[in-house]
Parts: C-alpha cells; structure tokens; sequence
C-alpha cells in the first residue's frame, strides 16, 4: 500500500513526521511549506467530516484535514493542534497534527511505514464534483 | 534559468502575436481586398520569426518563417491569394499553436514536423510562382529546400522583410519602446490581490472609527454632565459664605480679624474648585479630541479616495478590450458551421469595450455552449431560410455594452428561435408546469436552463440534451453573473450575460446561517426581505409568494441536511436572481454589506458546487460565497414523465449512493455483472436529482458522505410521494448497532456493513428488486 519507490540510491532521505493520536505520519520533507499554530479555524458546510475546517493564512485558506477520520485512530486531543501545509498539485492543504512535526533522515533502503503519497491523498481525498 | 526566462517572456509575447494570426487569418479570403488582413498576418509570422529564433526555438521559427514567405509572396502579389494558400498557412498556424501550446506545458518542440512544412511551402511557392501570370521580382530568393535545414541551425536569414521592417518600425514603434512596457499578468494579479487586502482592511478601519466614534460621543456626554453637575456644585459650595458662621476651622491666625475680611475655605469648598478644575480639563481634552478625530476621519476619507483610484487604475491594467474574447469565436464558428452544412456569418459589435481577463477567460466556455446551440439548432438550414424569406446566410452577433459595473454581452443569432408553444407543452409533458398555470413567455424560456431540458429532441456530437445551458447557467452565476433569454419565433434567439466588469472586488451581503458566515455577490441579489407569517411556510424549503408569484425558497440549514424544525418566523430571505427566475435563500440575520476579494475555492474543495469561492472578513474569519444556481439545482430538476423512460432499458435500476470512487466503481460492476442497470452519486444531494430526473428499483446507500448524508437521503425519499416505495439498503463501514437501528428507524429496509460479502449483497438486492417487479 505505501508508496517507497522514489527511494533510490541517493543515500539518504528526509521525511517530515506528525502525529494524530498515538499513530505518526511520514510525509515527503520537500513538499512542506510551513507549520502553523491554529489559533481560529471555521468548519466548511458540506465537507466531509475528514476535513476539519477552513483556516486563514495570509491570504489564503487552507483546509485542514483530520487523519483521524480517515483512518481506524482513537479520539485525538486536538487541544495543542499544529497545522503542517503542504505544497500538492499547486494547492496548499494541511494536516492536524497533535504535537509540533519534526524532520528524520533515513538511509534511503530504509522501507518507510505510513508515508502519506501526497498526490494520491490529494486525488483520493479531493471533494469530486458531481457525477 | 535565464533560458526558462527568456521563454517565459516568448510566451507572453507569442501568445498575442498567436491572436492577431488568428485574427487575420480568418479575415483572408480569395478574391477579397484584404490587404489589410494579409499585411497583418504577415508582420505578427516575421516578429514571431525573430523572436522564436531568440531563444532558439528553430521549428517555430522555421515554420513562421515560411508563413512569412508565402505571406510576402502573396503581398508582392507574386502568387494570388487563393484557397490553397490560406489553408497552408492555417495549417501552418495551427501547428505554430500547438508549439507553443506544448512549450507552456513545459514539452519541447516536436522537430520531425518542420521538414514537412519547409518542403510543402517551398513547393507550394515554386508552383505558384510559376503558375502566376507576373514573373517573381529579381531580389526575392526562391527558398531551396537544402537551405532549410541550416536555417535550423544557424540564426534565422534576414530576408527583404527585415528592411521593410525597420523602415516601418516608427509608426508603431512606440508601442515596444516608447511609453509602454510588459508586464507579467501574475505581477497584476499580486497587485490586485493586495490592493483587495488594503481595501479589506481599510474598511474595517473604517468600521473601527465608527465605533471610535461612538465611544467619543459617550464621552463627550458623559463630560458634559459633569461639567454642569460640578458647575452647579461650584456655584453652591466653592465660596462658602454661610451665614449661619459654623466656622470650625477658626484659625488662631485669623482672631485678629473681623468675620467678614476673610473667604472662608472649607475642605468642600477645595474639593469643588479643584472638581471644577479637573472637569474643565477634561473638557478641553474632549474638545481636542473631538476636533483631532474629525481631522482624522477626514483623512481616513482622503486614503480611501486614494485607495479607490489605485483600485480602477491596477484593475484597468488587467483590463482587455472583449472584441478579443469574440474574435476567438471567429474560426470555431466557421468549423461549425462547416461541419453542419450551413453558412454562417460572426458580426461583432462593441468589442471595444474593456473587461477584466479574469472574467475574459472565464466567459469563453459558456459562449461556447451558446455559440454551438446556436449553430447546431438555432440556425436553419438555407432551403429552411429560404422558404421563410431570409438570406441563406444565417448571421451570429456578438454584442457588448457597459452599464455601470456591469458588462451585457449578448448574443443573437437569426435562426428558428424558440417555439414557446411548444416549450409550453414539452414544460407539461415533463411535469414541470400544469395545463392551466399562469406562465409568462419569461418564465417558459427560463425552462431552457434546466437541466435535461431541450427543446430538441436529437441528440448531436457538439450540442447535447440541455445539459450545456444548464451549465451556462452555473458558470455564469458562478462569475456572479445572470444569463437571461429572449426569443421569437422564426426571427431570433438572444441570450444576455450580465457580468461584473472586474472579479478584483465584489461586492457581496454578508449573512450567518447554520453557525457560519457566508457571503452572496450583490449582483445577484434583488432584494431582502422578512420572512412573514402568512407566507405558511413549515419547513425549511418550499415556495412563498413574492410580487405576486410563487417563488422557491430554501434556508442554508435545511441544504446541509440539518433536519432539526426551524423557528422560520422573523428569518430573513435573500431574493435572488438565478437567471431564469427568482429564489429565496432563508438565512438566520443578515450581518451587513461589503467589499472583498471572493477567492478562488481550494481545489481539494472543488466538489463543493454550491460555493463559488470563499472569503476572508477584515478580522480574519472565513466565509464561504454561495452560489444560488447550485444551492437551487436539486429543487429545478425536471420531473421526467416516467412513462417516457419507458422501452428505453427494462432493466432494473440500482442507484448507488457513496463518497468514495472505489466502492461506488466496485458496486456498480457488481450489480451490472448481475444483470442490472447501475446509477451512481457521491452524495445524498446528487442522489436525490439522479432520483428526480431517473427512475431507480433500488438505491444502495452509505451513510457518512459530504453534502448530504444518508440519513438525511432516506428522509428526503420518504417524504417525496412518487418516491416514498423505493427500497434503500444501507451500505456502510459503520457496523454499530446504533447506526443500524437509526438507519432502520429513518426509513432503510437493509442495513449491510462493509466490507461486505458479495453473495449476501446479491440475495439482497434480489429480495428487493424482485418484491418491486
């Protein structure tokens, strides 16, 4: 199911890791763009419950999504929450993560657990259109 | 990177030189004078030449270059301008097109295409050249095609043109050196969105010195009674004169003097004078205030003036001339028109007038959708005209005036126009309307907009069922814009765009409903009005009565599912235009009016139709932009006369109703695989217009799903009459027996958990769909 095939023979490879609950999420470390605190975030009328609101970031607004929605994760606290946005297919989106997100660096033969395929979550996850 | 500059730059320049080929080219025509046309074409193939030559792009280069040959010969009249020859060079163009088109995806040039053209124009030109009465001027070299291939290589030749080129470059020079420079489209845009910032935030500051204004004025009054309570308390107490001599502060100091050569001070008498002081002190600083936030006002006023002129100024420079948008339609008319055998002839009217590229681009696939109806079935065929007297060429105008803040484009064609008669009968057939209603003429166009509506009953490859003007209809709204129609039978079809000149501002009404905030563009609104009593209205959609006529209306909470009974008495209803007709959305209050950007919403939000964008309020809340058009969509279906569904496919129907492709692909190859027809929505809201529009033996159905759930799909189907005895199974990942007994208890008559076992699903779906047949 999970996506190791752009490691190479590069050496090494850095991933950016998050939690929701007791389960980490790996995600390729390139397509982060930033981590933000989430100080006031406005549920969207009509989304999926994965998507857990809409948050202003200079300008621009960024869904959030809940893994814990998606996935089988006990009730996380989303007390503390951080929000790491992602650059995918010319969109910002973010992920909730319960505590703040921090980078690992694997040797790159290293087969990495729950690493999220940002272009298939997006294409997956998106909200189709009708029909 | 310097090089993915420079292409960046040819891009933006080949993309204009790309329209005036276009343009001209569709302006040649054999045996017209079209001198004009040919020196246009000529000169946009020769700088496209040197410019693709720059940066080294040599197919381009090369295939332009001979454009450019071919259109020099044709100038010099060396060889006539006849058919072949416009075809060559549109072939030519064409293939120039799609360069450059490929390079703004980032693919290179195709180079096995170039020798074919080098070669066709080569022979084509020796031919002519030959063939043409004149002999060929002496200084003009006749192209080999052994140079061709270094031509690819090497900097491209000067040829005569380059002379002609300098010669003539002052006349229109300034257009490249003068005054004027480029500027990238995004450097705009960036502005622009800033610019909305600062407006957005200049307007709450706006807001905010009102409440500072407010404040100041309780001060103001505040410290005016004190000053008259402590002037009133003054005059009796800051001299004390007391006759009655209680003087307990006699001073030992003071019993060598008579009574009366002293003021006696009392601590009262202290107190005041110093209140006094105090309170006339305050009311200096008062007035200093007041005249400082007048001052202030004022030039709080001045900078929005200033900001409101930077506004116009950045929005016109992302402003172009619509006439561009229309001379687009100048070739797809003429295809169509060819592929269906008629001649039609494009007039353009206004082009002039100038419309924000935003609004440009977004406007071309609707006119699209109107320009195809138009040709495939509004224009007749020329014995059909003839017969009615009118020139066999039918004729399409394309129109556009400004009023205001809004641009009208219309577009009318000649053809057969809209037979209201029968649109009235097709409305009944359909159910849409009853034998006796009052309909206007107004009401019965409007019906064109509905989805599976059409006045034609064949199906063709360009124009399909109706489905394209419904689409029209909801990317127009989405542009907050309204499309309407006027129509007369064997004379003319007109549809009216009202679009806002500019996407950079919009004004919209602010509103909460359903614990959020939203936003509607004023353009599309005719007013607000207060829900009333007698409007009877007992749930939260169903019809009112609005001048004289029943309007739908439909409040926010009852759209996403929210099944809790409303107090609707005192709600507010916005009246919308939704092009064809009016309607209402019943909102909680209304929070006021004003400007913002309406961005674009999130792609990982596409699905969400019935938001056309959201937008940020000064204090940092997001408010989502409801389109009415989508909101409506559910409520404007058509309900098909089910026996005319009959004889098309007896097999029975299975709607499958689930957010996720996978499970909804999976199911449906497993019921076709078993013999029935497979439907499929994403959600409860798309289900219930499949279900208005289509007949279903059986809908599967999951219960989490965006839009509306399922829950809420099982209620909607068991309140609808014609629908209450469809059987609904229940599909679900959650196995609960909380959820199984309120999916029971809403209305389902099977409840399966996934992943689920395909022999159980079969016996299922047979016990149900053989029960109904």
């Amino acid at each position: 199911m999970k996506d190791n095939s752009e490691s190479k023979s590069s050496g090494e490879k850095t991933y950016c890791v998050f939690n929701v609950s007791e389960r980490e999420f790996l995600i390729q470390s390139d397509a982060v763009r930033e981590v933000v605190e989430i100080t006031r975030i406005f549920p969207i009328p009509g989304a999926p419950d994965y998507i857990y609101g809409a948050l202003p970031l200079r300008g621009r607004i960024i869904p959030a999504v809940d893994l814990a929605k998606i996935y089988p994760i006990e009730k996380p606290s989303y007390q503390n929450a951080k929000l790491l946005v992602v650059d995918v297919e010319n969109e910002n989106i973010g992920f909730l993560s319960e505590s703040s997100p921090f980078f690992v660096t694997f040797d790159s033969g290293i087969a990495v657990d729950d690493l999220i395929d940002l272009k298939s979550f997006f294409e997956t996850y998106r909200i189709k259109g009708a029909g | 990177m310097r090089e993915q500059e420079l292409l960046e730059y040819f891009l933006l320049e080949a993309e204009e030189h790309l329209a005036s080929l276009h343009k001209g080219i569709a302006e040649l025509d054999p045996g017209a004078d079209c001198e004009a046309a040919i020196e246009d074409v000529f000169r946009a193939a020769h700088t496209l030449k040197g410019s693709a030559a720059i940066v080294k792009l040599n197919v381009t280069s090369a295939i332009a270059h001979r454009m450019e040959d071919i259109l020099e010969a044709i100038k010099e009249r060396e060889i006539a301008l006849s058919s072949s020859a416009i075809e060559l060079v549109t072939s030519m163009f064409e293939a120039i097109g799609s360069i450059v088109g490929g390079l703004g995806k980032g693919k290179a040039e195709p180079e096995d295409i170039v020798d074919g053209f080098v070669k066709q124009a080569d022979e084509f030109l020796t031919r002519e050249r030959v063939s043409a009465p004149e002999e060929p001027a002496a200084d003009v070299a006749v192209p080999e095609t052994a140079s061709a291939l270094r031509r690819l290589v090497s900097p491209v030749q000067a040829t005569a043109s380059e002379r002609f080129d300098r010669r003539k470059a002052p006349d229109d020079g300034e257009l490249y050196y003068g005054n004027f420079i480029r500027i990238d489209i995004q450097k705009i845009e960036t502005m622009l969105n800033l610019i909305g910032e600062v407006t957005i935030k200049k307007n709450y500051l706006v807001q905010r010195s009102r409440e500072a204004q407010d404040i100041i004025e309780e001060i103001t009054f505040a410290g005016n009674r004190l000053l008259k309570e402590v002037g009133d308390f003054s005059e009796r107490y800051a001299y004390s004169y007391s006759p009655q001599g209680a003087e307990k502060h006699a001073d030992i100091f003071f019993t060598g003097f008579g009574e009366l050569e002293f003021d006696r001070y009392d601590e009262s008498n202290i107190f005041s004078r110093k209140l006094q002081e105090i309170t006339n002190d305050i009311h200096e600083g008062l007035k200093q205030l007041s005249s400082l936030y007048e001052n202030y006002i004022q030039d709080v006023r001045a900078m929005d003036q200033d900001i409101r002129l930077l506004r116009s100024d950045i929005s016109e420079t992302r402003m172009i001339p619509v006439g561009r948008l229309f001379q687009r339609f100048n070739k797809a008319v003429k295809d169509m028109a060819k592929a269906h055998g008629k001649r039609v002839e494009l007039k353009i009217q206004g082009g002039d007038t100038k419309i924000d590229r935003v609004v440009f681009e977004r406007l071309f696939d609707p006119l699209m959708h109107i320009v195809r109806n138009a040709i495939a079935h509004g224009i007749e065929d020329a014995e059909a005209r003839r017969e009615l007297g009118k020139p066999e060429q039918g004729e399409i105008a394309f129109s556009a005036t400004q009023e205001g803040n809004v641009i009208v484009i219309q577009v009318r064609d000649d053809g057969r126009g809209i037979d209201v008669d029968r649109l009235r009968q097709k409305a009944i057939k359909r159910g849409m309307i009853r034998e006796n209603d009052d309909v206007t003429k107004e009401e019965l166009f409007g019906l064109i907009f509905h989805a599976g509506f059409s006045t034609r009953d064949d199906v063709d490859m360009t124009s399909g069922r109706g489905i394209g003007m419904n689409a029209v209809r909801s990317q127009v709204s989405a542009l907050s814009g309204v499309v309407e129609v006027d129509s007369e039978k064997d004379r003319f079809t007109v549809f009216k765009l009202y679009v806002p000149t500019t996407l950079a501002i919009s004004n919209v009404v602010v509103f909460r409903s359903h614990n959020a905030e939203f936003a509607i563009p004023v353009t599309l609104m005719a007013e607000v009005t207060q829900l009333d009593i007698m409007d009877g209205l007992e749930s939260g959609h169903g019809s009112i009565n609005y001048r004289g006529r029943r309007i739908l209306v439909k409040s926010i909470a009852d759209f996403f599912g929210s099944s809790r009974i409303e107090d609707l008495l005192n709600k507010f209803v916005i009246i919308c235009n939704i092009s064809d007709k009016k309607v209402g959305i019943i909102v909680d209050t209304i929070i006021g009016q004003e400007e913002t950007i309406i961005k674009p919403l999130n792609h990982f939000l596409d699905g969400l139709s019935i938001y056309s964008g959201m937008t940020i309020s000064a204090d940092g809340k997001v408010r989502f932009v409801i389109n009415p058009v989508t909101l409506f969509e559910a409520d404007l279906r058509p309900q098909f006369d089910i026996a005319e569904k009959l004889g098309e496919d007896l097999s029975p129907t299975i709607l499958i109703v689930d957010d996720s492709l996978s499970v909804r692909k999976y199911v449906a190859n497993f019921v076709e695989s078993h013999g029935y027809r497979a439907l499929a929505a994403s959600n409860g809201h798309d289900a219930l217009n499949i279900l208005h529009g289509d007949k279903a033996d059986l809908v599967i159905t999951d219960l989490e799903m965006p839009v509306m759930h399922g829950y809420e799909l099982i209620r909607r189907v068991r309140s609808i009459e014609y629908l209450r005895d469809t059987p609904i199974i229940v599909l679900t990942s959650r196995g609960t027996k909380k959820h199984r007994q309120m999916a029971l208890d809403t209305g389902a008559d099977d409840f399966l958990v996934k992943p689920f076992d395909e022999n159980a699903l079969s016996d299922v779906i047979a016990r149900y769909v053989i029960r109904q047949a």
